[in-house]
């Protein structure tokens, strides 16, 4: 839990100081620690590159909405199943009170940045996640545009109204198709281990199959992966103006990427 | 502790109270209709909503308005209800002030999200004042909580602890929240540096003071007077003042936990016997003796403020505290 002396918005200094951080030597021995997403950080530089700010205010913001996205993202990992030895029960008691010192440390950012506007809209996105991260867990949406648009908004609701905040919208519902089209992929992933997701589970309700075929299961992935790769296309062509050079290049691997599969 | 009479203590509050009272019921208006239930269920739970009377009465030694104090009285409540839906998590509750816990009524799930969800209400709360060193001391202080209670967990069961290892816990468990939802309000109303400094101290003593009270009570009651099981500290593997006094001043009392405690968990009698030696070693008058002292340093730190109505129901809070028994 300490900060980085380098000062520059490059993103290895910026993974090195979320790193820094979020470290605690007795939670790092029971669970695993967040690692930083590469490409919120790329997002992140890209929605405020243009605004005129000291690099130091740039940082923050930017471990802010990181620290942020590790607290859901820690939260998220908290099982519904009882726990039955102490190993498991020390990590479940870990894995939330990381992700609440995640939670504070956001709010201690956010307070270093004395700038309200952005705490108001740094909280309202996160009130905004959990409120869709409930509707999720419901399975209360039964179409696969009706899940790909909670996908959207749980996976880069902040991205989204941080990039409407300082007026470059376009990059945000960008952000919203990438991060939505990767978490199709983490799905996919999970599924053909055998194991299980929200997500999973509202695509398997949204499917509305009456016999749990596998086939069905893929098919209704492949359809919301499709949906978001030309979503993330249009994006693509439509935030080009607005797009630097690492996000450009993220996006086109990611497309390619999801093409090969789709081909395989 | 006794609601009607701590309450009484504070009774000429009352309205400004229910103006807290009403923006929490505002603040947890969630959409979802179980995010809301969630976040209702936890307010109409009650408490003793000690932490926004700690607001409005130290600020009352500034420029009082309660349009603006309840900006930091009530997201003070919201965090610490925020942190007690994801506590019921941590120790796998059913119940709660005798209402089922969010987690039993829905599931964990449910309890994370709503734990989330209220936090991130708060922090907007606190977007109201413009001062970033209301923020930062809220944050600081959130902060500090959190690496106790990951400290908490990690010194369970473990016998090898002292005194400065107790106290920094305690400090974090609750002698903050209560020592800075005083600076707080003082900080809010634009009370002088002075007074927010004597106002921080006498929440912090009289934070440590309830704490080593509650742990001695943990002791001394029955399941009956407690609600849960005597003892039910030190099975869970907290090791507070009264057992840490016992194991460093008679080697063989910490023998015995150690050796209570190598396998499975002691049994009900087992764990009487733990109590018994607790209560024979000294330990418990030794906690009251602590807390008798932390009680006068905050009685000391209110002799620095002006002496007002509000100086007088710090004092007898003090007092209760200092006199409460279940």
């Amino acid at each position: 839990m300490k900060t980085n002396a380098v000062q520059t918005m490059d993103t290895a200094d910026l993974e090195a100081e979320f790193r820094a951080w979020r470290h605690h030597p007795y939670v790092a021995a029971h669970i695993t620690e967040p690692e930083p997403d590469r490409d919120h950080i790329l997002f992140l530089k890209n929605i405020i590159s243009t605004k005129d700010m000291q690099v130091q205010e740039k940082r923050e913001r930017i471990l802010s909405a990181l620290l942020v996205q590790a607290a859901l993202d820690m939260h998220e990992e908290v099982t519904l199943q009882d726990t039955s030895t102490d190993e498991m029960r020390k990590r479940r008691q870990l894995t939330v009170l990381a992700g609440d010192y995640f939670s504070s440390l956001y709010f201690y950012f956010l307070a270093k940045l004395k700038d309200t506007e952005v705490v108001q809209v740094f909280s309202r996105s996160i009130q905004h996640i959990n409120e869709q991260k409930m509707r999720l867990h419901q399975q209360e949406e039964t179409t696969l545009n009706g899940v790909a648009s909670l996908v959207r908004e749980i996976q880069a609701g902040l991205l989204k109204n941080l990039s409407a905040y300082y007026n470059q919208a376009v990059l945000g519902e960008t952000a919203e198709a990438f991060l939505g089209l990767k978490k199709v992929h983490a799905a996919k992933a999970t599924y053909s281990c055998g194991g299980e997701c929200p997500l999973l589970t509202a695509v398997q309700e949204a499917a509305a199959w009456p016999t749990g075929d596998g086939q069905a299961v893929e098919a209704r992935l492949a359809d919301l992966e499709l949906a978001f790769i030309e979503e993330l296309a249009h994006y693509r062509e439509k935030a080009a103006p607005l797009l630097n050079e690492d996000v450009t290049a993220r996006i086109d691997e990611l497309i390619a990427a999801s093409n090969a599969a789709s081909k395989g | 502790m006794n609601l009607m009479k701590l309450a009484d203590l504070y009774e000429y509050l009352q309205a400004d109270i229910q103006r807290i009272e009403e923006e929490l019921e505002r603040s947890v208006t969630a959409e979802h209709p179980i995010l809301r239930d969630a976040s209702v269920n936890l307010l109409k739970a009650g408490g003793k909503r000690i932490r926004p009377v700690f607001v409005l009465l130290a600020a009352k030694f500034g420029r009082y308005d309660i349009e603006e104090i309840k900006h930091i009285a009530a997201p003070l409540e919201l965090i610490h209800m925020a942190s007690l839906v994801h506590d019921d998590v941590i120790d796998d509750s059913t119940m709660r002030r005798g209402r089922e816990t969010v987690k039993s009524k829905y599931d964990n799930k449910v309890a994370m999200y709503a734990g989330d969800y209220i936090f991130a209400k708060a922090v907007e709360q606190t977007a109201n004042f413009d001062d970033p060193d209301i923020h930062f001391t809220i944050s600081h202080a959130i902060m500090d909580m959190c690496i106790g209670e990951i400290e908490q967990i990690r010194d369970q069961y473990s016998w090898e602890q002292n005194l400065r290892m107790y106290l920094r816990r305690i400090k974090r468990k609750t002698a903050l929240l209560i020592a800075v939802s005083c600076k707080l309000g003082a900080m809010a109303a634009g009370a002088s540096k002075k007074n927010q400094r004597h106002l921080y101290d006498f929440g912090y003593n009289v934070g440590m003071a309830f704490q080593i009270t509650d742990d001695i009570l943990d002791f001394e009651g029955t399941e009956e007077e407690l609600g849960k099981p005597a003892g039910g500290d030190l099975w869970q593997g907290n090791v507070t003042l009264p057992a840490l006094y016992a194991m460093h001043h008679d080697p063989e009392v910490k023998q015995r936990v150690q050796t209570a405690f190598a396998g499975t968990l002691p049994d009900e009698a087992g764990l009487s016997e733990l109590i018994r030696d607790v209560n024979e070693s000294g330990g418990i008058s030794y906690a009251k003796e602590l807390s008798r002292k932390y009680l006068a340093k905050a009685y000391a730190a209110l002799e620095e403020l002006p002496d007002t109505q509000e100086r007088t129901s710090l004092t007898n809070i003090a007092h209760y505290i200092g006199r409460r028994s279940y």
